[in-house]
């Protein structure tokens, strides 16, 4: 099962305080980042504390995401930099196409680590929603695609807007190719960390559309983003039964089975699977099947 | 960090930010076989005093250089970024002075 990837949050590259909190947040992931918050003239600073840091802190079960520049700037530089203390992850912003995924994984597979980086291509701009299938397929490093919203409003010339219409789009495209590609599909940041309400509204409503986590900019954000996407005891409870009811009706020849009066399903099943998969990963408490 | 060799910083450079959790580093060059003088401002200082300089050191020391003055104004930085922040002036310097 792929990992999960519920939350990521966002740590600034140049900031030590930032990044050694990261174990601490209790995030599935921290990304690094020496794109956006790093200011031109303080890359090679970032790139060498983001080194250390990996190689240096524990950060335990978290996953460490390193944001690197695009591949048109200086993003070349800072894969060399940092590839050889063994990031899970390396996130690619501006991806557009599937030779870009391709060069990030040549560089991989050149620095010769013994463990494996995956790749998370960042799509944030029409062309790379356009070419998301082909950008998911382009390497079986890719476990991820990753949509970048304020970027792709920007490049639009939309305006970004708290219901986030002008992203729908977008987004919808980005999990369709995601799922077609056999890969995680994960969510942009909701930018105002103050707003609660706005964030748990919007993370109904991507998990709904089929991401399977997304980004945080701001650590109040992580507990609500959980909240939304850990299973709850109810549908624990359901997704047992479910699985249940499929093995007895398996057993008796049928493909067929009813659970609460409702028909049971391939994809009822499989998401019943994916439930429980989570939970275990979550050492959440799973209860025996109601006869 | 660059195998060891004997190098001479020409030219000064900073790195780090002048905030908590971070340590600010300036490099500048010394006189030829005066040594290395490292020049430690940390409130924490009597604690943390010899490892800060153990540290500096050990960068120091990888890239092999032999004159140079180091100030460092730390304000509780951890081991990892004391380092990067070393590396970073002196790659800096070097660079600077090509």
């Amino acid at each position: 099962m792929a990992r999960l990837r519920r939350s990521r949050i966002y740590l600034p590259g140049n900031r030590p305080r930032m990044i050694q909190k990261g174990p601490l947040l209790g995030a599935d992931a921290v990304i690094l980042d020496l794109e956006d918050s790093v200011s031109p003239e303080q890359k090679d600073a970032a790139r060498f504390l983001v080194t250390n840091a990996i190689k240096s802190l524990n950060f335990g079960e978290t996953e460490v995401m390193v944001r690197i520049n695009p591949l048109s700037t200086c993003g070349l530089e800072d894969l060399a930099a940092v590839l050889p203390a063994g990031p899970d992850a390396i996130v690619v912003p501006k991806s557009e196409n599937r030779e870009g995924v391709q060069t990030v994984e040549k560089a991989i597979l050149q620095s010769n680590l013994s463990k494996r980086v995956a790749i998370l291509p960042l799509i944030e701009s029409a062309k790379g929603i356009l070419n998301a299938y082909e950008i998911a397929g382009a390497s079986t490093l890719v476990e991820a695609i990753t949509f970048g919203g304020e970027d792709f409003t920007q490049d639009i010339g939309a305006t970004r807007t708290r219901e986030g219409r002008e992203i729908f789009l977008g987004r919808s495209m980005l999990v369709i190719a995601a799922k077609a590609a056999g890969v995680q599909a994960l969510d942009t940041v909701f930018s105002d960390f103050n707003d609660e309400e706005g964030l748990r509204n919007d993370t109904l409503a991507i998990k709904q559309m089929g991401f399977d986590g997304r980004a945080a900019i701001h650590p109040s954000q992580i507990e609500i983003i959980h909240d939304i996407y850990t299973p709850t005891d109810a549908e624990i409870r359901h997704a047992v039964n479910v699985i249940r009811a499929s093995e007895i009706a398996r057993g008796k020849g049928s493909g067929v089975a009813v659970v609460n009066g409702k028909m049971i399903d391939k994809p009822i099943i499989e998401r019943a699977e994916k439930i429980i998969r989570i939970a275990e990963r979550l050492d959440l408490p799973i209860p025996e099947p109601e006869e | 960090m660059a195998a060891p060799r004997t190098v001479r910083i020409l030219r000064e450079a900073k790195a780090g930010l002048d905030e908590r959790g971070d340590v600010l580093v300036c490099l500048s060059p010394a006189a030829e076989n005066s040594g290395i003088q490292i020049a430690i401002e940390s409130t924490l200082k009597s604690l943390f005093g010899d490892q800060i300089r153990a540290s500096v050191l050990g960068v120091i020391e990888g890239y092999g250089l032999k004159d140079l003055k180091l100030t460092v104004r730390d304000q509780g930085a951890l081991d990892y970024a004391i380092r990067a922040r070393v590396q970073t002036a002196i790659e800096r310097a070097l660079k600077e002075g090509e």
